[in-house]
């Protein structure tokens, strides 16, 4: 067993004696000498059948934890990715001889601890139960079970959870930063889908543990209140048969090299943050003599201290963000470096600004002294307090053998830092970051889409999907197509003209329309039925009436009417408010027969053609419909093919500031009269809802006349 | 008695006789210093590391409507500096020191730590009294901390799938009690702020009788409390501290004005001025001008609202950002002191701790209803909440999960849990206890808790025994009285807007 004893270097000062009651605060006080420090790293023991157990001695507590590392290659999974974590969850699902629920009452009746994953276990019990513990850990091992019904029970699961990364923003940006930092032939570029999933069978995982999960390719990392031999005695007598396999390398993978800024973008409707993601893959293996390096530069440029950069920069000075890091990783296979943080809507693209200068700078001018000496107490610090926990040496002795580092490498960790110069430090920084070849990833709400386009080399933004798959982004419309011309299409085409002299002479004849739609829902297993009726008249008359029949009794729901001069509403539970005010001035506008009649006319009412969408397979053209002044605004669809209106989003803000939106789908126009057309059915979407309704009724007249604009129904 | 109880029997009886064994002895010693505060040392060389800490015993309870979110708010505030400690070097002193801090903020303490290498112990207890004694509150420290507080709740509450769960449950469980708002409060309060609320709270709530200094690891236990007594024994209470803050934060006009019924026309004299411009240290400033004010610490006022068990059961639906439905309950509990804690701890433990607990083998393995089932109480020091939540599985009816959930409860009420059961979870108990503990900021960080909390901080050591003594009755007893419908919030968690396809 190696012994080193070593000394913080850093600033062993001698202090006189500061045990007076007297002090003065406007002075900080000055340390004490630097306390001793500690590393024993464990010499690593190897069974016969390769697996190599490394054993770390702590007496404090009487406990014990066991785990269990196989150090498999890392290879594509294909069209099976989620294999090894599937693998990993079914590992716990009993044994040959010990089904899952007899294993689990055992594992918790010992108040034990057993986790397993897909490189292995961790397992932790008293010291008292851990021969009872252990038998149980190699079986596991040695004879797994593999229960089909456990493993479709754990893959539905994982099903569940991949369609639950749709709503979580980090797990989104994680997914494209995969892909685009990696790409996709990478097993490290591969992203978990639903169809991956669906994919892998019991037959897979069996191959993949008779394969893998081999003792030469194993350490065992024992920590607690045993000693070496007790250890070593233990283990080789419970894992001794587990048979080794053929020896496995790693390949080495190739990963696409990033050019200029590339900005992409994942939709997540009624975000009110955006997360922000930068990065960038670069060539750094554990135990590199530059890794050392990057770790301190990464300290000062965003580490976990509110003193760093970005920290510093974006939260304690600009207040755009709760928490902003960076962090530069080495890795076998490839590293990467990435920085980022959560932002407000509205400043989503200035912390953009702010994180790619503070990139630039920090790979351009030297840090400060004061900065480089900060950053390695601080570091020495963290390194002290790891020592805490004796998982931390165990993590040494793991990776001093896994990598092939030096003996001394981790007692000779603050010697090493304490020697870095920031010269040090601007060369790695320009060796290793990339300013102006950053993917940057963006998971937000659409409104900001548009200001991230300048952060692009080429101008665009490229939209993926919650698992970093391309986005069918909107077409571009056809030359001469605007958003008057589809209005006016379907105008024409509602009133089954051709030409704006048609379109007079049709309106010149009409001036009243009623309609009634009706709706069936089911209320608790009986069927209550919704009446809509809309009262439209020359030039500003309107009303409308929704009535519900339900078995028990019926009620009018919500009114609203306006006569051209007056009007109001009344709301079930909410009573009658009158129009007043600006409320009242939008009513008098000429409202008849339909409000896309008077988009044109109305300078208040800005139309924007977005370009082609589809909905549910139809090619449509999408407006965005926005009044001066308003907040809200709404999406309308028109086929390219028919020219109908298909579909309206509205989108507004409730009382609390929360994104409500309502989606109304039109489908089966039909003849009212004399050419008029109206939707047969009309689907209301809201709060997760779907009410369709179907026309019941339509009148049609010559004179904007009826009771219902005086608000009598 | 058949073979099986028998080694029942047996295991608990072994179980006992090793808890007591094994339990490895946690000492400290605790004192009042002689403003009020309360000291609590232990002394652990097994590394050379020490956590200072600072309970001050105020939370979003505490909080006037109107001002929800404050205390958190202020907790943001108290890293911006002291009349010593420049702004934005406050954190740079711990760093420097190779140390870490943070806080965090309850609805019933703020809590503070630095944990330091042992040699920076002092620092530790100079930042920290520096924090109690004269903490400066400047007008841009305020603006840019309160939208770092608003990117906070947005980030954690707002932007996260279920984060809003928090608000929802506490604002429909409780309809008096100041626990019916979160500690992150709302973004129209923390607006709303005005300057007295600041000098008011910190007077209030920031007074050495308030707080508690726990201390773990590396130390010398008498040179601690001979550098506990210089840097907080030093710091005033009462009258006398408010006349110390006013001495440094005031304008000379000011203080003139504020003092003038007591000084009676000194505070004009050419000496007075004299002092004031000079910069006469405060405590010989005070000392020579306020030698009688007063040290006697003032009232701390706390919510004396009481409310009872809920009487009727309340069901909501809320509608988020999220893709699986999730069902979420909550039963109002009795406060952390009250004696059945434990056996509501242990029915959380029987519903969901471990694989062979009864959620995860009826609802996530048998059934496959859920992806996930936790049931955890919120103990808080006024009557808290337990909470049940699972998380559906794809295309699983929310309804049948609840009844699924709501059944598992129930059961706990009719049947008698089994002997091996309660083994289990003693054991788990045993195992839990001797784990916790193991590191040096958790140490300070319990017994701190314990000492405000439950009035001794001794439970570090004396608490499994609470737990070993609770019965299968009580548990049963326990389900009867708190986990019924009545008394209860139960929420439907389902996706906002499905899509229109």
């Amino acid at each position: 067993m190696m012994k080193k004893k070593l000394i913080i270097g850093v600033l062993a000062v001698i202090v006189g004696c500061s045990s007076f009651a007297q002090i003065d605060r406007s002075i900080p006080p000055t340390p004490q000498p630097n306390p001793e420090i500690n590393i024993n790293i464990p010499e690593v023991i190897t069974l016969e059948n390769g697996l190599k157990v490394i054993v770390v001695e702590n007496h404090k507590l009487p406990k014990v934890s066991f785990q269990l590392f196989v150090d498999y290659p890392t290879l594509p999974k294909g069209d099976k990715v989620g294999l090894t974590g599937i693998f990993g969850e079914l590992l716990a699902s009993g044994t040959e001889t010990m089904p899952k629920d007899e294993f689990d009452a055992t594992v918790d009746y010992m108040g034990a601890t057993v986790s397993t994953n897909s490189n292995g276990f961790y397992a932790s019990s008293l010291k008292k139960h851990t021969p009872k513990l252990l038998a149980l850990l190699s079986d596991l091992v040695i004879a797994p079970a593999f229960p089909k019904d456990e493993f479709d029970r754990i893959l539905k699961q994982n099903l569940s959870a991949i369609a639950s990364e749709e709503s979580s923003p980090a797990s989104m940006a994680s997914n494209v930063a995969a892909v685009v930092n990696y790409g996709t032939k990478h097993p490290y570029g591969e992203v978990t889908t639903e169809s991956t999933l669906n994919n892998i069978e019991l037959e897979d995982i069996k191959k993949h543990y008779s394969k893998n999960f081999i003792p030469n390719k194993a350490y065992m990392i024992v920590v607690g209140d045993i000693n070496r031999d007790e250890a070593r005695e233990l283990i080789s007598e419970h894992f001794s048969e587990w048979k080794q396999g053929e020896d496995l390398q790693q390949e080495n993978f190739k990963t696409p090299t990033t050019k200029g800024n590339n900005v992409y973008f994942v939709d997540k409707p009624g975000a009110v943050q955006s997360q922000v993601t930068i990065t960038h893959t670069l060539d750094l293996k554990p135990g590199h003599e530059d890794v050392l390096k990057l770790k301190v530069l990464n300290q000062i440029l965003g580490g976990g201290s509110f003193s760093a950069r970005l920290m510093s920069n974006l939260r304690e000075d600009k207040a755009y963000t709760y928490g902003c890091y960076s962090r530069i990783s080495e890795d076998e296979l490839y590293g990467k470096f990435s920085a980022g943080g959560s932002f407000r809507n509205e400043v989503t693209d200035s912390a953009i600004v702010e994180i790619l200068s503070e990139i630039f700078k920090i790979s351009s001018e030297a840090v400060t002294d004061k900065e480089l000496d900060l950053a390695k107490s601080s570091m020495t610090g963290a390194f002290a307090r790891s020592l805490e926990s004796p998982q931390t040496i165990a993590r040494f002795a793991l990776n001093t053998v896994r990598y092939d580092l030096p003996d001394d490498y981790y007692a000779n960790y603050l010697t090493r830092l304490e020697k870095l110069t920031k010269e040090d430090l601007l060369a790695v920084a320009k060796k290793y970051l990339q300013p102006l070849n950053l993917n940057i990833i963006v998971v937000g709400n659409a409104e900001i889409s548009d200001k991230l386009k300048n952060f692009d080399a080429n101008n665009e933004i490229k939209v993926k999907d919650a698992f970093g798959r391309d986005k069918s982004q909107l077409k571009q419309a056809g030359e001469g197509i605007t958003p008057t011309s589809v209005i006016q299409d379907f105008i024409y085409k509602k009133c089954s003209v051709s030409s704006e002299k048609e379109l007079d002479k049709f309106m010149s004849k009409f001036g009243y329309i009623e309609k009634t739609y009706k709706a069936e829902m089911d209320m608790g297993g009986m069927t209550a039925k919704m009446y809509l009726t809309t009262y439209s008249g020359k030039p500003n008359k309107s009303a409308s009436y929704v009535k519900i029949e339900a078995p028990q009794q019926n009620m009018v729901a919500q009114k609203e009417w306006f006569d051209g001069e007056t009007g109001g509403t009344y709301v079930m539970m909410q009573g009658v408010s009158k129009y007043e005010g600006e409320e009242l001035e939008e009513k008098k506008r000429p409202s008849f027969p339909d409000p896309q009649f008077h988009y044109a006319s109305n300078e208040d009412i800005k139309m924007e053609l977005l370009g082609i969408d589809e909905v549910d397979g139809e090619a449509c053209y999408k407006l965005k419909i926005t009044k001066v002044g308003d907040v809200d605004f709404s999406h309308e669809y028109y086929s390219v093919e028919s020219g109908w209106l298909i579909k309206q989003e509205t989108f507004s803000t409730d009382e609390e500031g929360n994104a409500v939106s309502t989606t109304v789908l039109y489908n089966n126009y039909q003849e009212v009269k004399k050419g008029f057309m109206v939707a047969e059915q009309m689907t209301l979407v809201t709060n997760g809802q779907k009410i369709e309704s179907h026309l019941e009724n339509a009148v049609m007249g010559k004179k904007p006349k009826s009771d219902a604009f005086e608000g009598k129904f | 008695m058949n073979i099986k109880n028998w080694l029942c029997a047996g295991l608990i009886i072994t179980s006992f006789n090793i808890s007591a064994q094994n339990k490895k002895k946690i000492d400290f010693v605790e004192y009042d210093l002689d403003n009020g505060m309360h000291v609590i040392l232990h002394e652990d060389h097994s590394t050379p590391i020490v956590a200072v800490t600072v309970l001050y015993h105020v939370g979003s309870k505490n909080e006037k409507v109107g001002r929800t979110g404050f205390a958190h708010f202020f907790e943001h505030l108290m890293f911006e500096g002291t009349t010593n400690i420049d702004r934005h070097t406050y954190d740079k002193f711990v760093e420097k020191a190779g140390g870490t801090l943070n806080a965090n903020t309850s609805q019933d303490r703020t809590f503070y730590y630095e944990i330091l290498p042992s040699n920076q112990l002092e620092m530790g207890l100079w930042l920290e009294s520096e924090r109690l004694l004269h903490a400066t509150v400047e007008d841009i420290g305020i603006e840019t901390q309160r939208e770092v507080v608003k990117e906070e709740k947005r980030q954690r509450m707002d932007n996260q799938p279920y984060g809003s769960w928090m608000y929802e449950i506490f604002r429909r469980v409780y309809k008096e009690h100041p626990y019916r708002w979160v500690p992150i409060g709302s973004m129209e309060d923390l607006d709303a702020a005005q300057e007295e609320d600041y000098v008011n709270f910190y007077r209030t709530f920031y007074v050495p009788h308030n707080a508690t200094l726990s201390i773990a690891g590396d130390i010398d236990i008498e040179q601690t409390k001979k550098w506990v007594e210089a840097y907080f024994g030093s710091i005033p209470n009462g009258e006398k501290l408010d006349v110390y803050r006013d001495k440094e934060f005031l304008s000379l006009n000011e203080f003139q004005k504020k003092y003038a019924d007591q000084l009676k026309g000194r505070e004009n004299s050419k000496d007075f001025i004299g002092d004031w411009n000079n910069e006469l240290p405060t405590e010989a400033f005070i000392k020579k001008y306020f030698s009688n004010v007063s040290t006697k610490p003032k009232e701390i006022p706390r919510p004396d609202i009481k409310e009872g068990l809920l009487k009727k059961e309340i069901k909501d639906t809320i509608y988020d950002n999220i893709q699986l439905p999730a069902v979420m309950m909550a039963y109002r509990i009795p406060e952390m002191k009250h004696k059945d804690h434990y056996a509501v701890e242990m029915l959380n433990m029987l519903l969901s701790q471990g694989n062979s607990s009864r959620f995860n083998k009826t609802i996530v393995e048998e059934s496959e209803l859920a992806m996930a089932a936790f049931a955890f109480p919120f103990p808080l020091e006024d009557p808290g909440i337990a909470v049940v939540f699972a998380l559906a599985n794809m295309g699983i009816d929310v309804g049948r999960l609840d009844s699924a959930m709501t059944a598992e409860v129930n059961k706990i009420q009719k049947e008698l849990i089994s002997d091996e059961e309660l083994t289990k979870l003693k054991n788990m108990i045993e195992n839990d206890f001797i784990s916790s503990n193991s590191t040096m900021a958790g140490i300070a960080e319990t017994l701190a808790n314990n000492h405000v909390y439950m009035g001794s901080a001794d439970l570090i050591n004396t608490e499994i025994d609470n737990y070993m003594a609770v019965t299968k009755e009580d548990i049963k007893r326990v389900a009867n009285t708190y986990f019924i419908n009545s008394n209860r919030v139960v929420l439907h968690y389902l996706p906002k807007e499905e899509a229109s396809n």
